[in-house]
């Protein structure tokens, strides 16, 4: 089930709402919370279920299992055995494809009979959550919880579950246990709820129309390449920060605080200004769990450059089993290293400051097509095109809609650069910023109502 | 950065604000468990319960998709969305398109026919069976390609659109197609245009419905019957008493209208509501009694196969201008080009039939799609 979907927002979100109000206690709420999560993950695909109740399960008894064990060593061991189960699930059934495709592309011969495995939905979130916590117990963070429910409850928070913000467990340790039901947030909710689904909705499944006409061309040219390009720009950001803002939004109406996901990442200067406002929640899980342990900056400046690009290049696996996303990786972390080369400024540091947001968009547009373009040839096509190697091209139009993705492009850049970001229009919340958020909802209702619409791009990774 | 959610705000807006959110979205519920559902035609069924289906989580979707088509809800909120868009004139459904006087077009039927080319191998060697099949059986067989609405009326088509060249030529490359293979082929689009020249005053499409109209569907079963007398391939063939009666007009929503998700009862109700008018064929028997024309008619010699034009209103028509029986049991609505075709040839190899001639009815739009590999 989608946040963005009509059976979502008039059919389980007013009943999960109302019976969780009704129940008296907070252990009660915890429950129906996660058998509520339980329904709302295996409305998607029910087989893979048991997955998330498995790798819950290991991470419980195994942080457990650290916590009482005697020496150093052994508690390394038990870590060691949640590393290897959580990656070697994440590890089959995201990446075993693609272990198949390298080796028909080495070999040249595709193994027989295989099936191509279905990605179990939010599998990369829940995986990584799960982890932050042993990880954190192991290194004395937090107090393993006993209650298996507790941890349940943590892991597959149905808010979160799918597509993040990346919670750890001692960000909703507390809330777990504690939280006030109180008007203030839940009104907050609303706003960010509305918000997010006008985002989704309006804003990133109108662009994405006039990505998709420039993205199956074989030759685009360089306006309608460079144009797809910044559609699909406004397209992923609207998608995810969206769906992020739904998620604040609906744990807030159960009184759950998350972290922000995003802080206006296209206003950023440089590329490393730009990791530090895109995806928070996992360039901060990436940096405390990956980078840090690496060594970070700790040994030097050549090693500290390896550690920042195989750190980005994992980041960059971890969205998606497929060459495109490796490379994204590599042209990220290859921007971070610059920067770093330049003294942690970016190479247009010299501009004033409204050219240097400007050539830090030109950048993450250029990582963008990687992203986007999901094929060797499909990368160089559209490169080729927005190097102007394939004519001046066209505008790119839309097979219907024109009108509303034109104006999503148009508007989601004006919010992007422009705009105070959902948490500042939900703290403020006026008269004027409720009227505009209740508008901005219904018009995203009725365009949900009248269209097919795509789920979240972020459920895919 | 995370939000002290807590900041005292307006109390008074912020209790409102959720009233009226959980209000709002308890309708959902509300009327589902009062039972108030809708039913449209694209409303599809429940799903069956089935493990595999629900392990996959093709059952949920489906149920999904039941339950968001059904509800009142869905309805009201696309309705009143779309009527937000018609009034500021920018309606775009995506489906269906406004031309010019109000009449609306299949947005797809404006495209170029992308299938088209890359199926033209496979329609051939599909077209020489069908032709080799009726030889065998002994079968005339007659292709009536019905032209699209866009072929036929292209001035109505939305202002400054030009259709694309190879949607323009498809009618002729269709028709091309079958005489080269050997089939009888008439070419209604010329005679559409002739009768649109002649009587610009006659409606020949529906203005909200994809389909054609009595008048149109009248022409073409008497031009039909023109060719097959020409023919000479109704000789043999026995007339039968029948009797044609006009139905009575009635309002109708049409497939078109539909598509544009304007709500019946809103403020464009009246624009996408059409009066519709058909015929009914009645057979007599020998003792003077009269029956409706059935869809099944096991001694008909001519049978009729094909989809939804074919449907709506050209069998009884045909049935009118032959003078004879008509079997209809090979005419499949959104069955595509091939299916009532295939229907009609199998039944005559199994002996279910005695049809000496097939009048193969195939929608112009409709050859250009997907329906060659299936």
């Amino acid at each position: 089930m989608i946040f963005a979907s009509l059976l979502f927002l008039f059919g389980f979100l007013p009943l999960f709402l109302a019976v969780y109000h009704a129940l008296p206690w907070v252990g009660a709420r915890n429950l129906f919370l996660t058998l509520a999560s339980f329904l709302f993950y295996a409305w998607s695909i029910p087989k893979y279920v048991p997955l998330m109740l498995l790798s819950t399960v290991i991470d419980w008894f195994v942080a457990l299992r650290i916590d009482g064990a005697r020496g150093p060593r052994a508690r390394k061991r038990w870590l060691v055995a949640s590393m290897v189960s959580n990656l070697a699930l994440l590890g089959w059934f995201k990446y075993a494809n693609l272990g198949v495709d390298v080796l028909r592309d080495i070999t040249g011969a595709p193994l027989a009979d295989w099936q191509r495995i279905a990605l179990p939905v939010g599998i990369s979130f829940y995986t990584f959550q799960s982890m932050s916590y042993t990880i954190d117990v192991y290194r004395g963070e937090v107090k393993p919880v006993r209650s298996f429910l507790d941890l349940l409850c943590y892991v597959s928070m149905f808010p979160q579950l799918v597509a993040g913000p990346i919670v750890r467990y001692h960000d909703v340790q507390a809330q777990i246990r504690k939280r006030v039901h109180a008007v203030e947030p839940f009104a907050r909710g609303v706003v960010y709820l509305l918000i997010g689904l006008a985002k989704k909705v309006l804003i990133a499944d109108n662009a994405a129309l006039l990505v998709d006409v420039t993205y199956v061309t074989a030759n685009p040219g360089l306006l309608d390449g460079w144009l797809a390009t910044l559609a699909f720009a406004i397209q992923i950001y609207f998608d995810f920060s969206g769906y992020s803002d739904m998620a604040i939004g609906l744990g807030l109406m159960v009184g759950f605080r998350f972290p922000s996901n995003f802080l206006s990442p296209y206003r950023s200067a440089s590329i490393t200004e730009f990791w530090r406002r895109w995806h928070v929640s996992l360039s901060t899980w990436l940096r405390d769990y990956l980078y840090v342990p690496l060594g970070g900056n700790r040994f030097g400046t050549a090693r500290t450059y390896c550690n920042l690009a195989a750190t980005m290049l994992l980041g960059g696996l971890w969205h998606g089993a497929a060459y495109n996303f490796v490379l994204w990786g590599a042209y990220q972390g290859g921007w971070l290293v610059i920067e770093r080369l330049a003294g942690k400024r970016a190479l247009w540091g010299f501009l004033p400051h409204p050219l240097r947001i400007v050539a830090t968009m030109v950048v993450v547009l250029g990582g963008w097509v990687l992203f986007k373009a999901t094929s060797l040839g499909a990368i160089g096509g559209i490169g080729k095109g927005m190097l102007g190697m394939n004519g001046l091209g066209a505008l790119p139009i839309a097979t219907g809609h024109s009108f509303e993705a034109w104006c999503a492009v148009v508007a989601g850049l004006a919010i992007a650069w422009t705009m105070p970001r959902t948490e500042a229009l939900a703290a403020r919340f006026t008269t004027r910023i409720v009227w505009w958020a209740i508008a901005v909802g219904l018009l995203a209702l009725g365009q949900l109502a009248s269209r097919q619409h795509s789920p979240f791009i972020y459920f895919q990774f | 950065m995370i939000i002290d959610p807590y900041d005292p705000l307006p109390r008074p807006r912020a209790i409102l604000l959720i009233v009226g959110f959980c209000v709002a979205i308890a309708i959902g519920p509300v009327c589902w468990f009062a039972g108030a559902r809708v039913h449209t035609r694209a409303t599809p069924p429940a799903p069956a319960w089935e493990t595999r289906a629900v392990l996959d989580g093709d059952y949920t979707k489906a149920l999904e998709k039941h339950i968001v088509e059904s509800s009142p809800v869905t309805l009201a909120l696309r309705g009143a969305y779309r009527d937000a868009w018609m009034g500021l004139g920018l309606l775009d459904t995506g489906n269906a398109v406004l031309g010019r006087g109000g009449q609306l077009f299949f947005w797809y039927t404006l495209q170029a026919p992308a299938a088209f080319a890359r199926d033209r191998a496979a329609r051939r060697a599909l077209l020489a069976g069908y032709r080799a099949r009726c030889e065998a059986l002994g079968v005339r067989l007659v292709l009536v390609p019905v032209p699209d609405t866009a072929s036929v009326l292209p001035e109505l088509l939305p202002e400054g659109f030009v259709l694309p060249e190879s949607r323009r030529r498809l009618y002729a490359d269709l028709a091309g197609e079958a005489r080269e293979a050997g089939i009888e082929t008439v070419d209604l689009l010329e005679a559409m245009r002739a009768w649109r020249r002649a009587r610009p005053e006659e409606t020949l499409y529906q203005a909200r419905d994809t389909h054609w109209t009595l008048t149109a569907c009248q022409r073409a079963a008497e031009l039909v019957a023109q060719r097959l007398t020409g023919l000479g391939w109704l000789d043999a063939i026995p007339r039968a008493s029948l009797r044609a009666q006009p139905a009575q007009e009635r309002p109708g929503l049409g497939d078109l209208a539909e598509q544009t998700g304007l709500a019946p009862d809103g403020a464009f109700g009246s624009v996408i509501r059409d009066r519709m008018r058909w015929i009914a064929v009645f057979v007599r028997d020998a003792n003077g009694g009269e029956r409706p024309l059935a869809t099944d008619e096991p001694d008909a010699a001519i049978a009729v196969a094909g989809d939804s034009f074919a449907d709506i209103g050209f069998v009884p028509a045909l049935c009118g201008h032959l003078g004879r029986l008509v079997d209809a049991s090979g005419v499949l609505p959104a069955g595509g080009p091939r299916s009532g075709l295939e229907a009609t040839l199998m039944r005559i190899e199994r002996g279910e039939l005695r049809v000496r001639v097939i009048v193969w009815e195939a929608i112009e739009r409709s050859w250009a799609e997907d329906w060659w590999h299936r």
